[in-house]
């Protein structure tokens, strides 16, 4: 464990040496990552504009659960996603060998390897969005419910990592995939509505949806006192199956792996 | 045909809307001719750049569209209760008509973004700005006749609605014939507008692109 966070610790200073010499792209990076915050707020403020009541959340609370998908897809974008793009990229080009023969597990390096710290600034349009709300609509949360909110929101961060990767190791068979982060970009996006929106839609594909569209309502209707303790131990479930599948899913996809080169 | 089964119809209008009109040959100019160098290679050929490019999105278009229409059908199986469409010849007719002046709109304003690489280093974040704005004021998030007021003022007076949301909308059969002819004709001026800011920005940039020696 202390050997994976002593590695952890060197990925984090090399991707910030890169970062500090590609300043350009910095710049870029950091306007697009609150363009994205900021457009999903907008989105929502736009979508109730003309309501006060929604599924049961008001407005003020459901702009609370945009800026949560903020937070939460912000930390996410940060150390999870441009490693899922880079993966399918890695594997067509058949550099997975060189991660494979690393004494490091290869999940692990794969997942972890770069990180983008514009997307902080994602969280900080977030973060900015929950407090404002939860201080001029004087929303009641209590110290519990905030550290509950956070417990499950790296319970959320969690499932949403595994859902990933289990999509995203089929690329080992379907190598020409590349754009499928792409798609789950758009599929991650739907975690920007309340769950019961998705009430509405019966049988498989509720089933099929229900992990990722509880991951941001659960722990937000926690931190607003109003918790839903089936949605909460069903993440707790999920989490613990999905992150068991997508470990085995891994280790068996790599055994189909054929490499590019000698 | 109440308001919910209109705005409902709008969302499943859009899907096929969204990937038939909407051109992003931006990338394609941005990075592959200026920042790579292709446009050099369209500089040496006799024929116009404009049209060259048109000839490669007009495929693109087709193929997307044609995703979207089987993805419309699909849905139109599981959810055709939720769709009503009041098809008239009028509705049809303004409908093809707008559809066909917003895919030239869209294309000659993304044509216009993409010659921004001329002169900008980092072309992604503009890219993305654009593209936000496009799908706020483009009708992606909700029909724009709901938006607040003072947005869809602001709205109604960008080029963004008229590459989608009018003719969803005229298709639809929401627009008098007067206002369908008054939507073609702000079609028209607006792709006028980019036509000449195209050229202008087209010969300033090749200038400068020559000057570098590509």
């Amino acid at each position: 464990m202390k050997y994976y966070l002593k590695i952890y610790r060197q990925i984090l200073s090399i991707n910030l040496s890169n970062l500090l010499i590609h300043r350009a792209n910095f710049i870029n990076n950091i306007v697009s990552s609150m363009a994205w915050g900021i457009f999903s707020i907008i989105s929502m403020l736009l979508l109730t504009s003309k309501t006060t009541v929604l599924y049961g959340w008001s407005r003020p609370e459901i702009l609370l659960l945009t800026g949560a998908q903020s937070v939460l897809v912000g930390i996410f974008h940060t150390f999870f996603s441009r490693n899922f793009e880079k993966l399918s990229e890695i594997i067509n080009r058949g550099q997975l060998d060189v991660v494979l023969t690393k004494p490091v597990d290869s999940q692990f390096l794969i997942t972890t390897r770069y990180i983008n710290y514009t997307s902080i600034f994602r969280i900080f349009v977030g973060i900015f969005v929950i407090y404002y709300l939860l201080i001029n609509y004087s929303i009641p949360i209590t110290f519990f419910s905030l550290i509950g909110f956070l417990f499950f929101l790296i319970i959320g961060l969690l499932i949403l990592y595994n859902i990933w990767m289990l999509v995203l190791t089929i690329t080992i068979w379907l190598t020409k995939l590349s754009n499928l982060p792409d798609f789950m970009y758009s599929f991650t996006s739907i975690t920007r509505y309340p769950s019961e929106v998705f009430r509405e839609v019966t049988g498989y594909v509720f089933i099929f949806l229900l992990p990722i569209t509880i991951i941001i309502t659960a722990p937000v209707k926690l931190l607003i006192l109003h918790p839903n303790i089936v949605e909460l131990i069903t993440m707790l479930i999920i989490v613990a199956v999905f992150t068991f599948l997508s470990r085995r899913f891994w280790l068996f996809a790599l055994k189909f792996y054929t490499s590019a080169g000698g | 045909m109440t308001v919910i089964s209109s705005v409902t119809t709008y969302y499943f209008l859009l899907v096929i809307a969204g990937s038939l009109l909407m051109s992003h040959i931006e990338e394609d100019i941005a990075y592959e001719d200026i920042q790579l160098g292709d446009l050099s290679i369209y500089l040496l050929q006799p024929f116009s750049y404009l049209l060259a490019k048109m000839f490669g999105e007009f495929p693109w278009r087709v193929i997307q569209g044609f995703f979207g229409a089987i993805i419309l059908i699909f849905s139109m199986i599981f959810f055709g209760s939720l769709i009503s469409l009041n098809i008239t010849w009028q509705s049809l007719f303004f409908g093809l008509i707008t559809a066909f002046l917003a895919f030239i709109l869209s294309f000659y304003f993304k044509v216009v973004i993409g010659l921004s690489a001329f002169w900008l280093i980092e072309f992604s974040g503009f890219s993305q700005f654009v593209g936000v704005l496009i799908l706020i004021f483009a009708g992606y998030i909700m029909p724009i006749d709901l938006y607040p007021n003072l947005i869809k003022t602001i709205a109604f007076a960008t080029p963004f609605p008229y590459m989608i949301y009018f003719p969803v909308v005229v298709f639809q059969g929401k627009l008098t014939l007067f206002e369908s002819l008054k939507t073609i004709l702000i079609q028209l001026i607006w792709i006028l507008v980019f036509m000449i800011v195209y050229k202008t920005l087209f010969n300033k940039g090749v200038k400068k692109f020559t000057g570098l020696g590509n």
